[in-house]
């Protein structure tokens, strides 16, 4: 599927990169750091949204903040659009080439620039990989909160970009929550600090304005971010239940009984039976089960997760498991995590959906999608951040028969349907991008998407910066709103304002 | 405004809704601001702001009036425009951990309401019991709380505002985790009525908590009880907050969970200052009340706008967490002379909080530049609340905002080109 056939906007008049053009972006990144032949171009071509692929015109990995500025600065002075990449395991398709543009990939700023364990923050270029914050300052009892499933190998940068969750979001937030400053390059190539160390500064959250614009506001080149104290308690359970209902009922009771879990994820069926078989966690068979996580401080931990497991087993749970040591605890994860790559092993295809409800719809939406694996002949399981009511359904399919990636699609499109019908919403975590672009108008009215691009022309006036990326229709920037400026013709009296 | 245009706009958006202003509800540096309109529903603040947009009409969006002399107040302005009529808690879904709340409604009001459900907005403001939703996010406002839950960015889920030409947009939505579109409501928390109107705000909550211990320490030296609070920060120890407050110098820590938890952090925080050789007490029930009755009223955010023999000066303070308590020992030597007073309450772990002056205005300003001088140092902030109108022309009123300021004004000529609420509010003078 091409970008055209996803009936993007196509801005046919970008110019293509000419050779003048590449032979300047040589001259800042080197011979070495630039790509524009086509079989190295053709790594580039889609990130972890393989469906969605664009070849781009070329290719450029920058090592410094000052090769990123003076790449961007080339790209706006010659109207070439551009695409910031990190590590390429999006899932939305954030990082798809514009056909006419470049990429800009930012895998060798990869430095920890900075450790500042007295106020409890770390700075460190976007090419370094999530996970490695977290052990860099282990040392020092701390760690970064943020944890998506694939925190070994995407990038902070690419979680900049699409506010990145995580299974342990409902108590510790997103990485919105835990980005304390920036460094930005602007489209038009100005080099901005924007936040820093000290929380509050006066005026508005830029920094929470650009975490989560998904690459459409210029090119973050360094990030400051909050980094916590590691828990001095940390417990799990593992509950099997004998449906998904009894299994939200309990999520149900333990926020009611005042308790915010680190973590609650739910598995049904299908899920459970490929993560036992792709990693063996030695997960029971149920219809449903919960991995409940409880952290904090020891006295706490204790009379929590006591109530946890009370609910649990007044709520029917026919297991309870409790991890007994980390070994354990990190088993149960271990297979939770495995849940979509061992997808993988059920089905030849299989289609990641991410959407959001509010977690007491789950059982009607949950019916819902059980009704359509009916209709569709397609199986889905899913994986719930019960806690959050971001859910996961993984939609399998063979791509070999005729038809089927198609109502793949389908079905994918029906459940965000469900989504949106109990006020929920389009990504709770794998962000807009190409993918979803098309469905925006379904949750926001045509001003509140005209009034959010007007934040992106304030960034981004000419539409460089990741263009076709989370708005179906770009809004034109117009003129610079502001002051009179004389126009250059008018002051070499060729010209006059009427 | 002259009459004729007062009239105009009654008709415009219903007569009940606009009254002449009355001196005491001037705002601060204003010329003369004609009226006050308090429309009854969203479509009223839309009409408004359409037309003033139209008759090119400066408005100052208003709640709950505690915050009006914050940053650099738009002048001149014709037209305030209150949220007070909207009001209430539109939904609060407590299984889900949500509320939707309307834009004038006070934050106690909604707060009182939710903690029916057994949750609450953890934002607790000090010294502006008045303060309204809408009022709260636009300045950005926390308190003691903003330790353990984040500030009000960080719990605020979903927004409906109406900019400058009438539109009504929003953000987010009703559910904890989303990443749909751009979070306007980011954008707008902090933004001081510059970008738009908050009508509505949706909330994560919280539950609220079963019991509650407070430990002080201190009377004592800056010098020991910075370290102490930052020892309390950097421990695996979980209290809700921790407040300096000087002078004299004094710590509170405080421990919201269930009662064994609470009761057992307290007494270790007790062990600890023991230890280090302060005096401390663990306080529950009413004294514990009393003591942070006693920690807010230190907080004296009130708007002054008459000259006065004696300036009166509060500001909102940030430095580096590690640095409060060199920062503090610092302003006590500088504060030795006799001509100005001052006193801080803030986060300790968050190296932010209110400071206020009283004294002679030059000796005011002298201390002032330097202060944001030092704080710019070291990327902190210094930003005036209340002061004279001859204070606020002597210092920035924002202090040191670096590369924001640009990006702000671009975003400001995006939503407001007229300046319906104010030409550059960025920028000095």
């Amino acid at each position: 599927m091409t970008q055209s056939e996803t009936g993007l906007f196509d801005r046919t008049e970008d110019r293509r990169p000419t050779p003048t053009f590449l032979s300047a972006l040589e001259d800042v990144v080197g011979r070495r750091h630039l790509i524009d032949d086509p079989a190295g171009l053709v790594t580039y071509e889609c990130d972890g949204l393989t469906y969605l692929r664009q070849i781009p015109g070329a290719v450029v990995l920058p090592g410094t903040a000052d090769e990123v500025q003076a790449v961007v600065r080339l790209c706006h002075r010659h109207g070439v659009p551009f695409v910031a990449r990190g590590h390429g395991t999006g899932l939305s398709g954030g990082a798809l080439p514009v056909g006419h543009g470049i990429v800009i990939g930012l895998a060798r700023l990869d430095r920890i620039v900075d450790v500042d364990v007295a106020n409890r923050c770390i700075t460190v270029e976007p090419g370094v990989t999530n996970l490695a914050v977290s052990r860099h300052v282990a040392p020092f009892g701390l760690y970064y909160a943020p944890d998506p499933s694939s925190q070994q190998v995407c990038s902070i940068g690419g979680n900049i970009a699409e506010n990145s969750g995580g299974a342990h979001c409902l108590k510790y937030g997103f990485t919105v929550h835990h980005v304390l400053g920036l460094e930005l390059v602007m489209p038009d190539g100005d080099l901005v600090r924007l936040g820093g160390v000290v929380p509050d500064r006066p005026g508005c959250d830029l920094v929470g304005a650009v975490v989560g614009s998904e690459g459409t506001l210029g090119v973050v080149t360094k990030a400051t971010l909050r980094l916590s104290r590691m828990p001095q308690s940390v417990r799990t359970l593992l509950a099997a239940f004998e449906s998904t209902d009894a299994a939200g009922a309990a999520v149900t009771d333990i926020i009611g009984a005042g308790i915010v879990p680190a973590a609650v994820e739910m598995m049904d069926r299908l899920t459970i039976q490929a993560a036992e078989a792709a990693v063996h966690p030695n997960f029971p068979e149920a219809e449903a089960i919960l991995i409940v996580e409880v952290d904090g401080q020891r006295t706490e931990v204790d009379v929590m997760f006591d109530t946890v497991e009370g609910i649990c087993r007044r709520q029917g749970a026919t297991d309870v498991r409790v991890a007994e040591n980390e070994e354990q605890r990190l088993r149960f994860w271990r297979g939770r995590k495995a849940a979509f790559a061992a997808m993988g092993r059920m089905s030849p295809s299989y289609y990641v959906q991410d959407g959001v409800i509010p977690r007491t719809r789950l059982p009607e939406v949950l019916r819902r999608i059980r009704a359509l694996e009916q209709s569709s002949g397609l199986r889905i399981g899913n994986v719930f951040h019960a806690g959050d009511g971001n859910l996961h359904p993984l939609i399998c399919y063979d791509a070999s028969v005729e038809g089927q990636a198609e109502l793949a699609e389908h079905v994918a499109t029906e459940i965000l349907t469900y989504c949106l019908d109990v006020g929920g919403s389009l990504t709770g975590e794998h962000g807009i991008g190409a993918d979803k672009a098309k469905h925006m108008p379904r949750m926001f009215g045509p001003d509140d998407l005209d009034v959010m691009q007007r934040l992106r022309c304030a960034f981004d006036s000419t539409g460089i910066s990741n263009p076709g990326k989370i708005f179906p229709t770009p809004r034109l920037c117009g003129e610079v709103p502001g002051p009179y400026r004389e126009h250059p013709a008018e002051r070499a009296g060729l010209a006059e304002r009427m | 405004m002259d009459v004729r245009m007062i009239e105009a706009l009654g008709a415009h958006v219903g007569v009940d809704a606009v009254r002449l202003a009355p001196d005491r509800e001037r705002h601060p540096d204003a010329s003369r601001p004609s009226c006050i309109v308090e429309p009854r529903d969203v479509e009223g603040v839309s009409a408004t702001l359409a037309w003033a947009s139209a008759h090119g009409v400066t408005v100052a969006p208003q709640g709950g009036g505690t915050k009006r002399g914050w940053g650099r107040p738009v002048t001149p302005v014709d037209v305030t425009l209150s949220t007070r009529r909207l009001s209430g808690v539109i939904d609060h879904a407590s299984a889900d951990l949500t509320a939707t709340v309307r834009a004038g409604t006070p934050l106690v009001d909604v707060n009182r309401t939710l903690a029916t459900g057994g949750q609450w907005i953890p934002i607790d403001p000090l010294g502006t019991p008045g303060a309204s939703i809408g009022g709260v996010l636009a300045c950005n406002d926390s308190g003691p709380r903003r330790h353990r839950y984040g500030g009000p960015r960080d719990v605020l889920i979903g927004v409906a505002f109406v900019t400058a030409d009438g539109t009504v947009a929003r953000s987010g939505g009703r559910v904890v985790k989303n990443v749909a579109g751009y979070d306007l409501g980011r954008l707008l928390t902090g933004s001081h009525g510059t970008l738009g109107v908050i009508v509505e705000a949706t909330f994560k909550l919280s539950p609220l908590a079963a019991a509650s211990r407070t430990v002080e320490v201190g009377p004592g030296e800056i010098g020991r009880l910075a370290p102490f609070a930052q020892a309390i920060a950097d421990s695996q120890l979980v209290p809700s907050a921790i407040e300096m407050a000087w002078p004299p110098a004094r710590v509170l820590v405080r421990f919201e969970s269930v009662e064994p938890a609470v009761r057992e952090q307290a007494e270790e925080v007790l062990a600890l200052a023991t230890t280090a050789g302060l005096d401390a007490r663990v306080l529950d029930g009413t004294e514990e009340a009393s003591a942070w009755r006693a920690h807010g009223d230190r907080v004296s955010p009130v708007a002054r706008t008459i000259d006065a023999p004696e300036e009166v000066a509060t500001f909102r303070l940030g430095v580096p967490a590690a640095s409060l308590g060199a920062e503090l020992m610092w302003l006590e030597r500088a504060l030795a002379r006799p001509a100005v007073d001052g006193a801080f309450v803030g986060r300790a772990a968050l190296g932010t909080g209110h400071l206020t002056l009283g004294g002679a205005r030059d000796a005011i300003v002298g201390l002032v530049t330097e202060q944001q001088r030092r704080c710019e140092a070291v990327d902190g902030y210094m930003m005036m609340l209340s002061g004279s109108p001859a204070l606020r022309a002597a210092v920035d009123p924002w202090g040191p905002l670096g590369d924001a300021r640009r990006v702000m004004e671009a975003v400001k000529l995006r939503f407001d080109p007229q300046g319906t609420f104010g030409a550059r509010p960025w920028t000095m003078g």
